[in-house]
């Protein structure tokens, strides 16, 4: 019978027939239902333990009045519900990052990906099928589950469509992070680093959820700074359904707005706004699986697309801001800088993701009027170095920042207590900032040119040093002095925290200095690729005239 | 220098005006690794139904070429045509890939399923359905003799037997081009023999084969074209008869009951026995001759009317091997 159903399947996805194959043994599949069927039966006992007849317990389900006991029922069945959903949250995720992660590096060091890659199979079809399959066991042990899960969902009093709500959030929180796997599956790493890529992307993964759920248990606000973080954690969502039935696991419960609207007690709109969020990112995802499937050398996304995720990851981060206004007394505008280092790490990101190597500059350098003319071809085509379009993105980026300062200064401050001045220091910092993030865009693109083996590596510890050492350097070199060093502080990406500090011959010192170092970045970029495309063409004519062989 | 940049289906038609012409066509063909050329503007035709060998010297990019043929590998600059289409590596060509059936030298499997099971998987990687899929994988399992085997995990396999599932893979799904990289490296005399007979079917079958080995007996045997590679380039490509035509000596192998020196003495009166070598161990000479069949027999008779002891008189023709090294290349055999 299982032969059939997997042969009916595999008619559908072969790539989940073969993951199936591997997986769905009659003995794994006995082992596997066996934990999954004790465990649900050692956690009810344990609950029913909590409600015992015996006179002599008492438990939070418990009311005695009048010497009659009175065992609330609802509370006792949410409290089963949110506790299986945590063993969802944090055993689906952390292991199924880890089994597909596992998987593909398995596949990638015996090259059996590259026949799957020839099939006439899209690379979507070939990746949707080892999402499903490569856990199928993980899925098969929490299918049994799941029955139990929704009936204690419901018996919590918790509206049907809202539990269903939930698991749908948990599936596309599987999608979303297993989509992250495959991409981390599929980079080119070495063989050795393989090994161990499936325990650290598990690691990071259980970390990010360890830490979000502390937020959420705690009070569930980072200011609205990091807010974002939380629309990828399905524990959110479990707080947003079961506060209410379950009151003891989520005592506290802070305020999260994005735009107008208060996410903690719009339940259903979170829901829907969870979903569609997780398919925003989780389609960014598939895209750049697309482009890595084939090629993994390739960037792993498209300059044109990079500014659409820029755009999309601004106007969300901008909703969580907004909803939490500062003005400008020391404490908000620490708020205002912390939300200028998100961005900022963002465009960090994306000038990993989107820098072509330098094979790729090459063909450009030496193709160059195959390509887009001008300014349009380093925005636009994807070999072209990714300076501009890294400008580009921080300054779509950086928009939200702006947007948060002027409301900030303007909204919620009375006319006479508005400060233009600081206001303005606050967007030159910040035009610094751009700077600084072009400025390392710029020194990342020719780490990456180099002709060394390593420029990969090389490349990202540049950009680790400059983000993380120098402001760890300055901090160190003056942390027993009073004076802190304002300017120095200018070219970190801490840039807005000086911004009270800061004088106006500082910021147009750091202006200047920084702008000329790209404009001398910039001299060097160019004649690096010029170099490279004439290289290219010295080696052709060396290898003809060494061999002969052929004009 | 064309690359691999889109181009319009009119455009291509005037780049590349016979591309439709051949089951493989290449363009400017390159590959570059750092500062190493790999493949270097390859122009390469193949006619379809051919057996194409690819010789050349380890490290001449053979199996650069072949991957890149394969779309395992994106070429630097240079466009692949099979049978007049473009061969991109992304999602863009399913139906080409349906046609292309690739052999590496290395031939890695999944040791987790067994032999039916992972036929199967490929068929259904490329489309096949029932009944037409379950027939398919029985008639591969019997040409690669495998069938008693089908239900045995891989990884119990033997070398030769994983070669041969290997091809099976390869042909599931019944491509009419097939790109085979050192298909019989490693294997010992008997597997070599199977292998080389299985592919002789698939060629009668009209497959398009092309095939790269050192091995060159076989492909003596197997080829109709060969092309010969040496540091990227393609410094020969032509048809097995035309290489012999052109670059294959005639000899005459005679042999004596008499004293070797009164055969040469004869020899020596005829212009078309240019040169020759004392074969070891044996009362036999090895002589050049350029004659015809019938200046031959003119040969023979004038050495048996000189009153010779002629015991063996036989002609033949310098080997694939032998053109190999008189072009100057060194090709392990």
């Amino acid at each position: 019978m299982l032969d059939a159903i997997i042969d009916r399947v595999g008619d559908w996805n072969p790539q989940l027939f073969r993951e199936l194959k591997g997986q769905l043994k009659p003995r794994g599949l006995i082992i596997v239902g066996f934990i999954s069927f004790v465990l649900q039966l050692l956690l009810y006992l344990i609950f029913a333990s909590q409600v015992s007849k015996d006179p002599q317990i008492s438990s939070i389900y418990i009311t005695s009045e009048n010497g009659v006991r009175t065992v609330n029922w609802a509370l006792w069945s949410g409290d089963i519900f949110v506790t299986l959903s945590f063993f969802a949250i944090f055993i689906l995720l952390p292991i199924g990052t880890y089994l597909l992660t596992a998987n593909l590096a398995k596949e990638a060091r015996k090259g059996t990906l590259n026949f799957v890659r020839m099939s006439p199979q899209s690379a979507l079809d070939i990746l949707i099928g080892k999402m499903l399959g490569v856990p199928a066991l993980l899925y098969w042990g929490f299918a049994i589950a799941f029955p139990f899960h929704f009936a204690f969902g419901i018996g919590a009093g918790i509206p049907f469509y809202r539990v269903l709500g939930f698991e749908l959030i948990l599936v596309a929180a599987c999608a979303f992070f297993y989509s992250i796997a495959l991409l981390v599956g599929l980079l080119p790493f070495e063989n050795n680093t393989r090994s161990s890529l499936p325990w650290l992307v598990g690691l990071i993964t259980l970390i990010y959820l360890i830490f979000i759920q502390g937020s959420i248990f705690s009070n569930g606000s980072f200011e609205g700074v990091f807010n974002i973080l939380y629309l990828f954690h399905p524990g959110f969502y479990l707080k947003s359904i079961a506060a209410n039935t379950s009151p003891f696991m989520f005592s506290r419960t802070g305020q999260i707005g994005w735009y107008t609207i208060d996410l903690t007690t719009a339940s259903n709109f979170l829901l829907l706004f969870g979903l569609a969020n997780f398919t925003l990112w989780i389609y960014w995802f598939a895209q750049a699986l697309k482009r890595r499937f084939h090629d993994v050398r390739k960037p792993l996304w498209s300059k044109s697309q990079s500014y659409c995720i820029s755009a999309s990851f601004m106007v969300i981060n901008l909703g969580f801001a907004l909803s939490h206004l500062p003005d400008y007394n020391r404490h908000r505008l620490q708020l205002l800088a912390l939300q200028q280092i998100l961005y900022f790490l963002v465009a960090m990101g994306l000038i990993i993701a989107i820098s072509p190597l330098r094979e790729q500059v090459q063909i450009w350098s030496l193709h160059r009027p195959q390509y887009r003319r001008g300014m349009a071809s380093l925005i636009f085509d994807e070999k072209s170095p990714a300076v501009l379009a890294v400008g580009i993105n921080g300054a779509i980026l950086y928009a939200g920042v702006v947007v948060y300062a002027i409301a900030a200064a303007w909204l919620p401050t009375s006319p006479s207590d508005r400060n233009l001045f600081l206001l303005g220091t606050t967007l030159a910092c910040l035009v610094i900032s751009w700077i600084l993030i072009v400025l390392i865009a710029s020194v990342y693109q020719i780490l990456l040119l180099n002709k060394s083996r390593r420029r990969a590596v090389l490349a990202k510890s540049g950009l680790l040093g400059m983000v993380f050492l120098v402001p760890l350097a300055i901090f160190f070199a003056f942390i027993s002095s009073d004076l802190q060093p304002m300017l120095a502080w200018l070219f970190t990406p801490f840039a807005l925290f000086t911004v009270r500090e800061v004088n106006l011959v500082e910021i147009i010192f750091a202006f200047v200095s920084q702008s000329l170092a790209i404009a001398a970045v910039t001299i060097n970029t160019h004649n690096s690729i010029r170099r490279l495309g004439a290289s290219e063409a010295q080696v052709l004519l060396n290898q003809n005239a060494s061999t002969g062989l052929k004009p | 220098m064309k690359t691999s940049l889109p181009v319009t289906q009119r455009d291509q038609h005037l780049l590349y005006p016979d591309a439709d012409q051949y089951a493989i066509a290449t363009y400017g063909l390159t590959k570059q690794f750092e500062r190493y050329i790999a493949v270097n503007e390859i122009d390469l035709q193949v006619k379809a139904g051919e057996v194409y060998g690819l010789i050349g010297p380890n490290g001449a990019g053979k199996t650069t070429l072949i991957r890149m043929l394969a779309a395992a590998e994106e070429p630097t600059t240079g466009a692949i045509f099979i049978n007049g289409e473009r061969l991109l590596r992304d999602d863009s060509n399913p139906k080409l890939k349906q046609r292309l059936g690739y052999l590496p030298d290395d031939y890695p499997l999944y040791h987790d399923l067994n032999v039916w099971d992972y036929l199967d998987y490929f068929a259904r990687l490329y489309r096949l359905r029932q009944p037409h899929r379950r027939r398919r994988v029985y008639e591969v399992l019997e040409l690669v003799q495998l069938t008693n085997k089908k239900d045995s995990l891989i990884s119990t396999l033997s070398r030769g037997m994983k070669q041969r599932l290997s091809l099976a893979r390869t042909i599931v799904h019944e491509p009419i081009l097939l790109l085979l990289d050192e298909p019989v490296s490693g294997l010992d005399p008997i597997a070599r023999m199977q292998f080389r007979e299985i592919i002789k079917v698939l060629q009668e079958a009209g497959m398009t084969i092309l095939i790269s080995s050192h091995v060159l007996s076989d492909l003596a045997e197997l080829c109709t074209s060969v092309g010969i590679m040496e540091m990227g380039f393609l410094v020969e490509s032509a048809s097995l008869k035309e290489l012999y035509r052109r670059l294959a000596r005639q000899q005459i192998v005679i042999s004596t009951l008499g004293a070797l020196d009164d055969l040469k003495t004869e020899l020596r009166n005829f212009s078309l026995a240019r040169e020759w070598e004392t074969l070891p161990g044996q009362n036999s000479l090895r002589v050049e001759f350029s004659g015809s069949p019938d200046e031959s027999a003119e040969l023979l008779k004038a050495l048996v009317t000189a009153g010779l002891p002629i015991n063996e008189f036989h002609c033949t023709q310098e080997d694939l091997e032998s053109i190999f090294l008189k072009l100057g290349h060194k090709q392990a055999s």
